[in-house]
Protein backbone atom coordinates (compact mmCIF):
# COMPACT_ATOMS: atom_id res chain seq x y z
CA UNK A 1 0.00 0.00 0.00
CA UNK A 2 1.26 3.41 -0.94
CA UNK A 3 1.62 5.84 1.94
CA UNK A 4 3.69 8.88 2.94
CA UNK A 5 6.57 6.72 4.13
CA UNK A 6 6.85 4.98 0.75
CA UNK A 7 6.74 8.30 -1.14
CA UNK A 8 9.44 9.82 1.05
CA UNK A 9 11.70 6.76 0.74
CA UNK A 10 11.22 6.41 -3.03
CA UNK A 11 11.80 10.12 -3.58
CA UNK A 12 15.09 9.87 -1.69
CA UNK A 13 16.22 6.99 -3.91
CA UNK A 14 15.49 8.84 -7.18
CA UNK A 15 16.85 12.11 -5.74
CA UNK A 16 13.59 13.94 -6.03
CA UNK A 17 12.68 16.67 -3.61
CA UNK A 18 9.02 16.64 -2.58
CA UNK A 19 8.09 19.74 -0.63
CA UNK A 20 6.00 19.12 2.49
CA UNK A 21 3.06 21.06 1.04
CA UNK A 22 3.19 18.87 -2.11
CA UNK A 23 3.38 15.57 -0.25
CA UNK A 24 -0.37 14.90 0.25
CA UNK A 25 -1.12 15.47 -3.45
CA UNK A 26 1.79 13.31 -4.59
CA UNK A 27 0.68 10.52 -2.23
CA UNK A 28 -2.89 10.84 -3.52
CA UNK A 29 -1.69 10.70 -7.13
CA UNK A 30 0.44 7.63 -6.51
CA UNK A 31 -2.46 5.95 -4.71
CA UNK A 32 -4.58 6.73 -7.77
CA UNK A 33 -2.01 5.03 -10.01
CA UNK A 34 -1.95 2.11 -7.56
CA UNK A 35 -5.69 1.70 -8.04
CA UNK A 36 -4.98 1.09 -11.74
CA UNK A 37 -2.00 -1.16 -11.04
CA UNK A 38 -3.82 -3.56 -8.69
CA UNK A 39 -6.10 -5.15 -11.34
CA UNK A 40 -3.06 -5.53 -13.58
CA UNK A 41 -1.18 -7.37 -10.87
CA UNK A 42 -4.23 -9.59 -10.37
CA UNK A 43 -4.50 -10.48 -14.07
CA UNK A 44 -4.17 -14.21 -14.69
CA UNK A 45 -1.33 -14.11 -17.18
CA UNK A 46 1.15 -16.88 -17.83
CA UNK A 47 4.87 -16.71 -17.17
CA UNK A 48 5.36 -16.92 -20.94
CA UNK A 49 3.36 -13.74 -21.56
CA UNK A 50 6.12 -11.37 -22.47
CA UNK A 51 6.06 -7.62 -22.15
CA UNK A 52 6.00 -5.30 -25.13
CA UNK A 53 8.40 -2.44 -24.48
CA UNK A 54 8.58 -1.61 -28.19
CA UNK A 55 5.21 -2.37 -29.59
CA UNK A 56 4.92 -3.97 -33.02
CA UNK A 57 1.28 -4.71 -33.75
CA UNK B 1 -6.76 25.58 -57.97
CA UNK B 2 -6.27 28.67 -60.13
CA UNK B 3 -2.72 29.98 -60.49
CA UNK B 4 -1.83 32.93 -58.27
CA UNK B 5 -4.62 32.12 -55.83
CA UNK B 6 -2.60 30.48 -53.10
CA UNK B 7 -0.85 33.65 -51.94
CA UNK B 8 -4.15 35.51 -51.78
CA UNK B 9 -5.71 32.62 -49.92
CA UNK B 10 -2.93 32.57 -47.33
CA UNK B 11 -3.31 36.34 -46.83
CA UNK B 12 -6.97 35.74 -45.96
CA UNK B 13 -6.02 32.89 -43.61
CA UNK B 14 -3.70 35.16 -41.57
CA UNK B 15 -6.26 37.98 -41.54
CA UNK B 16 -8.81 35.52 -40.20
CA UNK B 17 -6.45 34.16 -37.56
CA UNK B 18 -5.62 37.68 -36.33
CA UNK B 19 -9.29 38.58 -35.98
CA UNK B 20 -10.75 35.40 -34.54
CA UNK B 21 -7.99 33.50 -32.79
CA UNK B 22 -7.71 35.86 -29.81
CA UNK B 23 -11.05 34.41 -28.63
CA UNK B 24 -10.22 30.76 -29.36
CA UNK B 25 -6.50 30.82 -28.51
CA UNK B 26 -5.61 27.91 -30.76
CA UNK B 27 -2.35 29.39 -32.12
CA UNK B 28 0.91 29.90 -30.25
CA UNK B 29 3.15 31.00 -33.13
CA UNK B 30 2.48 32.13 -36.69
CA UNK B 31 4.90 31.33 -39.52
CA UNK B 32 3.96 34.10 -41.97
CA UNK B 33 7.28 34.54 -43.76
CA UNK B 34 7.62 30.85 -44.38
CA UNK B 35 3.97 30.49 -45.39
CA UNK B 36 4.16 33.21 -48.03
CA UNK B 37 7.39 31.76 -49.41
CA UNK B 38 5.68 28.37 -49.77
CA UNK B 39 2.55 30.00 -51.24
CA UNK B 40 4.64 31.74 -53.87
CA UNK B 41 6.38 28.44 -54.68
CA UNK B 42 3.03 26.70 -55.16
CA UNK B 43 1.69 29.58 -57.26
CA UNK B 44 4.81 29.48 -59.44
CA UNK B 45 4.46 25.72 -59.85
CA UNK B 46 0.83 26.06 -60.90
CA UNK B 47 1.58 29.02 -63.20
CA UNK B 48 4.18 26.89 -64.95
CA UNK B 49 1.53 24.29 -65.67
CA UNK B 50 2.34 22.04 -62.72
CA UNK B 51 -0.26 19.63 -61.41
CA UNK B 52 -2.34 20.68 -58.41
CA UNK B 53 -2.54 17.93 -55.81
CA UNK B 54 -5.23 17.57 -53.15
CA UNK B 55 -3.04 19.47 -50.70
CA UNK B 56 -1.75 22.21 -53.03
CA UNK B 57 -2.10 25.51 -51.21
CA UNK B 58 -3.95 23.97 -48.28
CA UNK B 59 -3.24 25.91 -45.07
CA UNK B 60 -2.23 23.71 -42.16
CA UNK B 61 -0.85 24.11 -38.65
CA UNK B 62 0.82 21.77 -36.17
CA UNK B 63 0.60 21.05 -32.46
CA UNK B 64 3.63 22.71 -30.97
CA UNK B 65 5.37 19.44 -30.22
CA UNK B 66 6.27 19.14 -33.93
CA UNK B 67 9.65 20.67 -34.74
CA UNK B 68 9.36 23.73 -36.97
CA UNK B 69 12.71 25.01 -38.16
CA UNK B 70 13.56 28.30 -36.43
CA UNK B 71 11.07 27.95 -33.55
CA UNK B 72 11.58 26.34 -30.12
CA UNK B 73 9.41 23.24 -29.78
CA UNK B 74 7.45 24.47 -26.77
CA UNK B 75 5.30 21.39 -26.17
CA UNK B 76 3.01 23.67 -24.19
CA UNK B 77 5.67 24.29 -21.58
CA UNK B 78 7.58 27.18 -20.09
CA UNK B 79 10.68 24.99 -19.69
CA UNK B 80 11.05 24.28 -23.43
CA UNK B 81 10.87 27.99 -24.28
CA UNK B 82 14.51 28.07 -23.18
CA UNK B 83 15.51 25.44 -25.74
CA UNK B 84 17.25 26.58 -28.93
CA UNK B 85 15.06 26.84 -32.04
CA UNK B 86 14.60 23.60 -33.96
CA UNK B 87 17.30 23.13 -36.58
CA UNK B 88 15.06 21.18 -38.95
CA UNK B 89 11.42 20.37 -39.48
CA UNK B 90 9.60 17.31 -38.22
CA UNK B 91 9.32 14.67 -40.93
CA UNK B 92 5.56 15.09 -41.36
CA UNK B 93 5.88 18.87 -41.74
CA UNK B 94 8.33 18.29 -44.59
CA UNK B 95 6.08 15.69 -46.22
CA UNK B 96 3.01 17.97 -46.14
CA UNK B 97 4.97 20.88 -47.57
CA UNK B 98 6.38 18.61 -50.28
CA UNK B 99 2.76 17.91 -51.21
CA UNK B 100 2.08 21.65 -51.52
CA UNK B 101 0.44 22.37 -48.18
CA UNK B 102 1.27 25.68 -46.47
CA UNK B 103 2.32 25.76 -42.81
CA UNK B 104 0.80 28.82 -41.11
CA UNK B 105 1.65 28.25 -37.45
CA UNK B 106 1.95 26.13 -34.32
CA UNK B 107 -0.86 25.26 -31.96
CA UNK B 108 -1.62 25.19 -28.25
CA UNK B 109 -1.73 21.96 -26.24
CA UNK B 110 -1.67 20.57 -22.70
CA UNK B 111 1.83 20.84 -21.32
CA UNK B 112 3.95 17.92 -22.55
CA UNK B 113 0.71 16.40 -23.95
CA UNK B 114 -0.30 15.24 -20.43
CA UNK B 115 -3.99 16.14 -20.39
CA UNK B 116 -7.29 16.05 -22.22
CA UNK B 117 -8.45 19.68 -21.96
CA UNK B 118 -5.79 22.18 -23.22
CA UNK B 119 -6.27 24.33 -20.13
CA UNK B 120 -2.69 25.51 -20.33
CA UNK B 121 -1.58 27.79 -17.50
CA UNK B 122 1.40 29.19 -19.45
CA UNK B 123 -0.33 29.95 -22.76
CA UNK B 124 -3.98 30.15 -21.69
CA UNK B 125 -6.81 27.73 -22.36
CA UNK B 126 -7.89 26.93 -25.90
CA UNK B 127 -11.63 27.54 -26.19
CA UNK B 128 -14.13 25.34 -27.97
CA UNK B 129 -15.22 27.14 -31.17
CA UNK B 130 -18.75 25.80 -30.66
CA UNK B 131 -19.01 27.39 -27.23
CA UNK B 132 -16.07 29.42 -25.85
CA UNK B 133 -16.90 28.68 -22.21
CA UNK B 134 -16.08 25.02 -22.87
CA UNK B 135 -12.76 23.27 -23.36
CA UNK B 136 -11.55 22.21 -26.80
CA UNK B 137 -10.30 18.90 -25.43
CA UNK B 138 -6.70 17.85 -25.47
CA UNK B 139 -3.98 17.44 -25.60
CA UNK B 140 -4.20 18.43 -29.30
CA UNK B 141 -6.82 21.05 -28.39
CA UNK B 142 -5.31 23.83 -30.50
CA UNK B 143 -5.25 21.48 -33.50
CA UNK B 144 -8.92 20.50 -33.28
CA UNK B 145 -10.07 24.03 -32.41
CA UNK B 146 -8.17 25.62 -35.32
CA UNK B 147 -9.81 23.19 -37.76
CA UNK B 148 -13.27 23.51 -36.18
CA UNK B 149 -13.04 27.31 -36.24
CA UNK B 150 -12.17 27.13 -39.95
CA UNK B 151 -8.84 28.89 -39.34
CA UNK B 152 -7.07 26.05 -41.17
CA UNK B 153 -8.38 23.06 -43.11
CA UNK B 154 -5.85 20.63 -41.69
CA UNK B 155 -3.84 20.27 -38.49
CA UNK B 156 -1.46 17.72 -37.05
CA UNK B 157 -1.79 16.39 -33.54
CA UNK B 158 -0.43 13.59 -31.41
CA UNK B 159 -2.33 10.87 -29.59
CA UNK B 160 -0.87 8.87 -26.71
CA UNK B 161 -4.09 8.07 -24.86
CA UNK B 162 -6.70 9.92 -26.90
CA UNK B 163 -5.16 13.31 -27.63
CA UNK B 164 -6.36 13.42 -31.26
CA UNK B 165 -9.67 11.65 -30.65
CA UNK B 166 -10.84 13.54 -27.54
CA UNK B 167 -10.46 17.05 -29.02
CA UNK B 168 -11.83 15.84 -32.38
CA UNK B 169 -14.91 14.58 -30.53
CA UNK B 170 -15.27 17.78 -28.51
CA UNK B 171 -14.82 20.09 -31.52
CA UNK B 172 -16.83 18.08 -34.06
CA UNK B 173 -14.07 17.38 -36.58
CA UNK B 174 -12.55 14.28 -38.20
CA UNK B 175 -9.38 12.90 -36.61
CA UNK B 176 -7.11 9.97 -37.47
CA UNK B 177 -4.99 8.12 -34.95
CA UNK B 178 -3.20 5.66 -37.20
CA UNK B 179 -1.70 2.31 -36.28
CA UNK B 180 1.22 2.64 -33.87
CA UNK B 181 4.27 2.89 -36.11
CA UNK B 182 2.40 3.97 -39.25
CA UNK B 183 3.28 7.69 -39.36
CA UNK B 184 6.67 9.03 -38.40
CA UNK B 185 7.16 10.79 -35.09
CA UNK B 186 10.56 12.01 -36.29
CA UNK B 187 11.17 15.53 -35.01
CA UNK B 188 8.36 15.50 -32.45
CA UNK B 189 8.78 15.96 -28.70
CA UNK B 190 7.91 12.62 -27.04
CA UNK B 191 5.55 11.95 -24.16
CA UNK B 192 5.27 8.15 -23.74
CA UNK B 193 7.40 6.43 -26.38
CA UNK B 194 5.51 3.12 -26.00
CA UNK B 195 2.20 4.78 -26.84
CA UNK B 196 2.88 7.94 -28.87
CA UNK B 197 1.15 8.28 -32.25
CA UNK B 198 0.80 11.28 -34.58
CA UNK B 199 -1.94 12.01 -37.09
CA UNK B 200 -4.10 14.54 -38.93
CA UNK B 201 -7.30 16.39 -38.02
CA UNK B 202 -9.52 17.80 -40.80
CA UNK B 203 -12.98 19.02 -41.76
CA UNK B 204 -13.66 16.25 -44.29
CA UNK B 205 -12.76 12.61 -44.88
CA UNK B 206 -11.25 13.59 -48.23
CA UNK B 207 -8.80 16.04 -46.66
CA UNK B 208 -7.97 13.56 -43.89
CA UNK B 209 -7.23 10.90 -46.51
CA UNK B 210 -5.13 13.24 -48.67
CA UNK B 211 -3.01 14.16 -45.66
CA UNK B 212 -2.65 10.52 -44.62
CA UNK B 213 -1.50 9.50 -48.10
CA UNK B 214 1.02 12.34 -48.26
CA UNK B 215 2.58 11.60 -44.87
CA UNK B 216 3.23 7.85 -45.12
CA UNK B 217 6.58 6.15 -45.40
CA UNK B 218 9.27 4.70 -43.16
CA UNK B 219 11.59 7.15 -41.45
CA UNK B 220 14.97 6.44 -39.87
CA UNK B 221 14.28 9.32 -37.44
CA UNK B 222 11.55 7.25 -35.75
CA UNK B 223 12.65 3.75 -34.64
CA UNK B 224 9.06 2.45 -34.44
CA UNK B 225 7.97 3.79 -37.82
CA UNK B 226 8.13 0.55 -39.77
CA UNK B 227 4.92 0.25 -41.76
CA UNK B 228 4.65 -3.04 -43.71
CA UNK B 229 3.80 -1.14 -46.92
CA UNK B 230 2.44 2.16 -48.19
CA UNK B 231 -1.33 2.27 -48.11
CA UNK B 232 -2.82 4.97 -50.33
CA UNK B 233 -6.47 5.39 -49.36
CA UNK B 234 -7.74 8.29 -51.50
CA UNK B 235 -8.46 6.14 -54.55
CA UNK B 236 -10.35 3.53 -52.55
CA UNK B 237 -12.42 5.86 -50.40
CA UNK B 238 -15.64 5.11 -52.24
CA UNK B 239 -15.18 1.36 -52.37
CA UNK B 240 -18.20 0.99 -50.12
CA UNK B 241 -18.77 -1.14 -47.06
CA UNK B 242 -20.94 -3.94 -48.42
CA UNK B 243 -18.62 -6.81 -47.56
CA UNK B 244 -17.34 -5.32 -44.29
CA UNK B 245 -18.32 -6.90 -41.00
CA UNK B 246 -19.06 -3.94 -38.76
CA UNK B 247 -20.21 -4.12 -35.14
CA UNK B 248 -21.02 -1.65 -32.37
CA UNK B 249 -19.08 -2.00 -29.11
CA UNK B 250 -21.06 -2.89 -25.99
CA UNK B 251 -19.96 -3.64 -22.41
CA UNK B 252 -17.29 -1.21 -21.19
CA UNK B 253 -18.03 1.24 -24.01
CA UNK B 254 -21.75 1.42 -23.15
CA UNK B 255 -21.16 1.51 -19.42
CA UNK B 256 -18.92 4.58 -19.65
CA UNK B 257 -20.90 6.86 -21.96
CA UNK B 258 -24.01 8.95 -21.46
CA UNK B 259 -27.26 7.68 -23.06
CA UNK B 260 -27.51 10.60 -25.50
CA UNK B 261 -23.95 9.93 -26.66
CA UNK B 262 -24.77 6.24 -27.20
CA UNK B 263 -27.91 7.27 -29.10
CA UNK B 264 -25.77 9.19 -31.58
CA UNK B 265 -23.45 6.21 -32.04
CA UNK B 266 -26.45 3.93 -32.56
CA UNK B 267 -27.93 6.33 -35.07
CA UNK B 268 -24.68 6.40 -37.03
CA UNK B 269 -24.46 2.59 -36.91
CA UNK B 270 -28.02 2.27 -38.17
CA UNK B 271 -27.24 4.61 -41.06
CA UNK B 272 -24.65 2.04 -42.12
CA UNK B 273 -27.09 -0.83 -41.62
CA UNK B 274 -25.06 -2.15 -38.69
CA UNK B 275 -27.00 -4.43 -36.36
CA UNK B 276 -24.20 -6.52 -34.84
CA UNK B 277 -22.66 -5.80 -31.47
CA UNK B 278 -19.36 -6.94 -30.03
CA UNK B 279 -17.64 -6.68 -26.66
CA UNK B 280 -13.99 -5.65 -26.54
CA UNK B 281 -12.71 -7.96 -23.79
CA UNK B 282 -10.73 -6.63 -20.83
CA UNK B 283 -11.03 -2.99 -21.96
CA UNK B 284 -10.78 -1.77 -18.37
CA UNK B 285 -7.48 -3.59 -17.91
CA UNK B 286 -6.30 -2.21 -21.24
CA UNK B 287 -7.00 1.28 -20.00
CA UNK B 288 -5.30 0.53 -16.67
CA UNK B 289 -2.18 -0.67 -18.50
CA UNK B 290 -2.09 2.53 -20.58
CA UNK B 291 -2.55 4.62 -17.42
CA UNK B 292 0.36 2.98 -15.56
CA UNK B 293 2.69 2.98 -18.59
CA UNK B 294 1.91 6.66 -19.16
CA UNK B 295 2.54 7.60 -15.53
CA UNK B 296 5.91 5.87 -15.49
CA UNK B 297 7.35 6.72 -18.92
CA UNK B 298 6.00 10.29 -18.84
CA UNK B 299 7.61 10.99 -15.49
CA UNK B 300 10.88 9.29 -16.38
CA UNK B 301 11.25 11.53 -19.44
CA UNK B 302 11.05 14.64 -17.27
CA UNK B 303 12.94 13.39 -14.22
CA UNK B 304 15.96 15.70 -14.67
CA UNK B 305 13.74 18.79 -14.79
CA UNK B 306 11.56 17.47 -11.96
CA UNK B 307 14.70 17.34 -9.84
CA UNK B 308 15.96 20.78 -10.84
CA UNK B 309 12.89 22.92 -11.40
CA UNK B 310 9.63 21.18 -10.53
CA UNK B 311 8.03 24.57 -9.90
CA UNK B 312 8.21 25.45 -13.59
CA UNK B 313 5.89 22.62 -14.64
CA UNK B 314 2.19 23.14 -15.34
CA UNK B 315 0.48 22.96 -11.93
CA UNK B 316 -2.21 20.66 -13.38
CA UNK B 317 0.36 17.94 -14.12
CA UNK B 318 3.27 18.51 -11.69
CA UNK B 319 2.00 16.26 -8.88
CA UNK B 320 1.09 13.52 -11.37
CA UNK B 321 4.61 13.61 -12.79
CA UNK B 322 6.18 13.53 -9.34
CA UNK B 323 4.04 10.54 -8.39
CA UNK B 324 4.81 8.78 -11.69
CA UNK B 325 8.52 9.05 -11.00
CA UNK B 326 8.08 6.95 -7.85
CA UNK B 327 6.05 3.98 -8.97
CA UNK B 328 7.54 0.50 -8.56
CA UNK B 329 9.10 -1.21 -11.58
CA UNK B 330 6.86 -4.22 -11.01
CA UNK B 331 3.76 -2.12 -11.82
CA UNK B 332 5.24 -0.84 -15.07
CA UNK B 333 6.50 -4.24 -16.22
CA UNK B 334 3.20 -5.92 -15.40
CA UNK B 335 1.37 -3.19 -17.35
CA UNK B 336 3.50 -3.97 -20.41
CA UNK B 337 2.84 -7.69 -20.04
CA UNK B 338 -0.91 -7.17 -19.61
CA UNK B 339 -0.81 -4.96 -22.68
CA UNK B 340 0.32 -7.83 -24.87
CA UNK B 341 -2.11 -10.24 -23.16
CA UNK B 342 -4.96 -7.79 -23.80
CA UNK B 343 -3.85 -7.28 -27.42
CA UNK B 344 -4.11 -10.99 -28.11
CA UNK B 345 -7.67 -11.09 -26.75
CA UNK B 346 -8.79 -8.12 -28.81
CA UNK B 347 -7.20 -9.55 -31.96
CA UNK B 348 -9.39 -12.65 -31.57
CA UNK B 349 -12.42 -10.37 -31.97
CA UNK B 350 -11.06 -9.15 -35.28
CA UNK B 351 -11.34 -12.71 -36.61
CA UNK B 352 -15.11 -12.18 -36.81
CA UNK B 353 -15.41 -8.39 -37.31
CA UNK B 354 -13.52 -5.92 -39.51
CA UNK B 355 -14.55 -2.64 -37.90
CA UNK B 356 -15.83 -1.71 -34.44
CA UNK B 357 -17.81 1.46 -33.68
CA UNK B 358 -17.61 3.01 -30.20
CA UNK B 359 -18.16 6.42 -28.62
CA UNK B 360 -15.03 8.57 -28.46
CA UNK B 361 -15.77 10.39 -25.21
CA UNK B 362 -18.18 9.70 -22.34
CA UNK B 363 -19.89 13.03 -23.00
CA UNK B 364 -19.18 16.35 -24.77
CA UNK B 365 -16.75 19.04 -23.62
CA UNK B 366 -16.95 20.26 -20.05
CA UNK B 367 -16.65 23.92 -19.12
CA UNK B 368 -13.21 25.47 -18.74
CA UNK B 369 -12.22 25.12 -15.08
CA UNK B 370 -14.76 22.35 -14.44
CA UNK B 371 -13.19 19.63 -12.29
CA UNK B 372 -15.86 16.93 -12.27
CA UNK B 373 -18.46 15.46 -14.59
CA UNK B 374 -21.21 12.91 -14.24
CA UNK B 375 -21.25 9.79 -16.37
CA UNK B 376 -24.09 7.29 -15.91
CA UNK B 377 -24.95 8.94 -12.60
CA UNK B 378 -21.41 8.62 -11.27
CA UNK B 379 -19.39 11.73 -10.49
CA UNK B 380 -15.78 11.58 -11.65
CA UNK B 381 -12.86 13.85 -12.47
CA UNK B 382 -13.56 15.44 -15.85
CA UNK B 383 -10.02 15.90 -17.17
CA UNK B 384 -8.46 12.41 -16.84
CA UNK B 385 -11.71 10.59 -17.58
CA UNK B 386 -12.23 12.24 -20.97
CA UNK B 387 -9.92 9.45 -22.14
CA UNK B 388 -11.94 6.59 -20.64
CA UNK B 389 -13.00 5.31 -24.06
CA UNK B 390 -9.90 6.12 -26.08
CA UNK B 391 -7.18 4.68 -23.82
CA UNK B 392 -8.15 1.00 -24.25
CA UNK B 393 -7.75 1.39 -28.04
CA UNK B 394 -4.45 3.30 -28.29
CA UNK B 395 -2.96 1.04 -25.61
CA UNK B 396 -2.63 -1.63 -28.33
CA UNK B 397 -2.00 0.66 -31.26
CA UNK B 398 -5.18 0.05 -33.28
CA UNK B 399 -6.02 2.55 -36.06
CA UNK B 400 -9.03 4.78 -35.36
CA UNK B 401 -10.88 7.56 -37.13
CA UNK B 402 -13.04 9.80 -34.96
CA UNK B 403 -16.20 10.81 -36.79
CA UNK B 404 -18.37 13.80 -35.81
CA UNK B 405 -21.74 12.07 -35.41
CA UNK B 406 -23.89 14.72 -33.79
CA UNK B 407 -24.36 16.58 -30.54
CA UNK B 408 -25.19 15.70 -26.95
CA UNK B 409 -25.71 17.58 -23.70
CA UNK B 410 -22.58 18.92 -22.02
CA UNK B 411 -22.03 18.06 -18.35
CA UNK B 412 -23.60 20.52 -15.89
CA UNK B 413 -24.84 22.64 -18.77
CA UNK B 414 -27.85 22.80 -21.06
CA UNK B 415 -25.53 23.41 -24.01
CA UNK B 416 -25.52 20.88 -26.84
CA UNK B 417 -22.01 20.23 -28.13
CA UNK B 418 -20.40 17.90 -30.68
CA UNK B 419 -19.66 14.27 -29.95
CA UNK B 420 -17.48 11.82 -31.84
CA UNK B 421 -17.55 8.13 -32.64
CA UNK B 422 -14.48 5.92 -32.95
CA UNK B 423 -14.20 3.78 -36.10
CA UNK B 424 -11.71 1.10 -35.04
CA UNK B 425 -9.95 -1.51 -37.17
CA UNK B 426 -7.23 -4.12 -36.80
CA UNK B 427 -3.58 -2.96 -37.02
CA UNK B 428 -2.57 -1.52 -40.41
CA UNK B 429 -6.18 -1.43 -41.69
CA UNK B 430 -6.63 2.33 -41.77
CA UNK B 431 -8.14 1.76 -45.22
CA UNK B 432 -11.19 0.15 -43.61
CA UNK B 433 -11.58 3.06 -41.18
CA UNK B 434 -11.53 5.44 -44.14
CA UNK B 435 -14.12 3.49 -46.13
CA UNK B 436 -16.51 3.44 -43.18
CA UNK B 437 -15.86 7.14 -42.50
CA UNK B 438 -16.62 8.01 -46.11
CA UNK B 439 -19.81 5.92 -46.03
CA UNK B 440 -20.94 7.79 -42.91
CA UNK B 441 -20.17 11.11 -44.55
CA UNK B 442 -22.05 10.17 -47.73
CA UNK B 443 -25.02 8.95 -45.68
CA UNK B 444 -25.12 12.28 -43.85
CA UNK B 445 -24.66 10.45 -40.54
CA UNK B 446 -21.37 12.22 -39.75
CA UNK B 447 -20.17 15.58 -40.92
CA UNK B 448 -18.24 18.63 -39.80
CA UNK B 449 -20.69 21.36 -38.75
CA UNK B 450 -19.24 24.85 -38.82
CA UNK B 451 -19.75 26.58 -35.45
CA UNK B 452 -22.63 29.08 -35.62
CA UNK B 453 -20.60 31.99 -34.32
CA UNK B 454 -18.02 31.85 -37.12
CA UNK B 455 -17.73 35.00 -39.21
CA UNK B 456 -14.76 35.20 -41.57
CA UNK B 457 -12.56 38.22 -42.12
Amino acid sequence: MIDEAYVKAAARIVELEIKPEELPEVVANLQHIEAFALPLLAAEIESGDELAPVWTP
Amino acid sequence: MDPMNVTARIERVFADIRIRDPVINAFVDLTEERAFAQARRVDAHLCAGGTAGALSGMPFAVKNLFDVRGLPTLCGSKINSELPPAARDATLVTRLEDAGAVLVGTLNMDEYAYGFSTENTHYGPTRNPHHPEHVAGGSSGGSAAAVAADLVLLALGSDTNGSIRVPSSFCGVWGLKPTYGRLSRGGTFPFVASLDHVGPIAQSVGDLAAAYDAMQGADPRDPVCRPPQLQAVCDGLDAGIKELRIARATGYFEEHAEPDVLAQVKHAAEALGVTRTVEIPEAARGRAAAFVITASEGAQLHLPNLRRRAGDFEPLIRDRLLAGALLPASWYLQAQRVRRWYYERVMRQFESVDVILAPATPRPAQKIGQDTMTVRGKSMLARPNAGLLTQPISCIGLPVITAPVGTAAASDSAVMLPIGMQIIAAPWREDLCFRVARALECAGAACFARPKAICHA
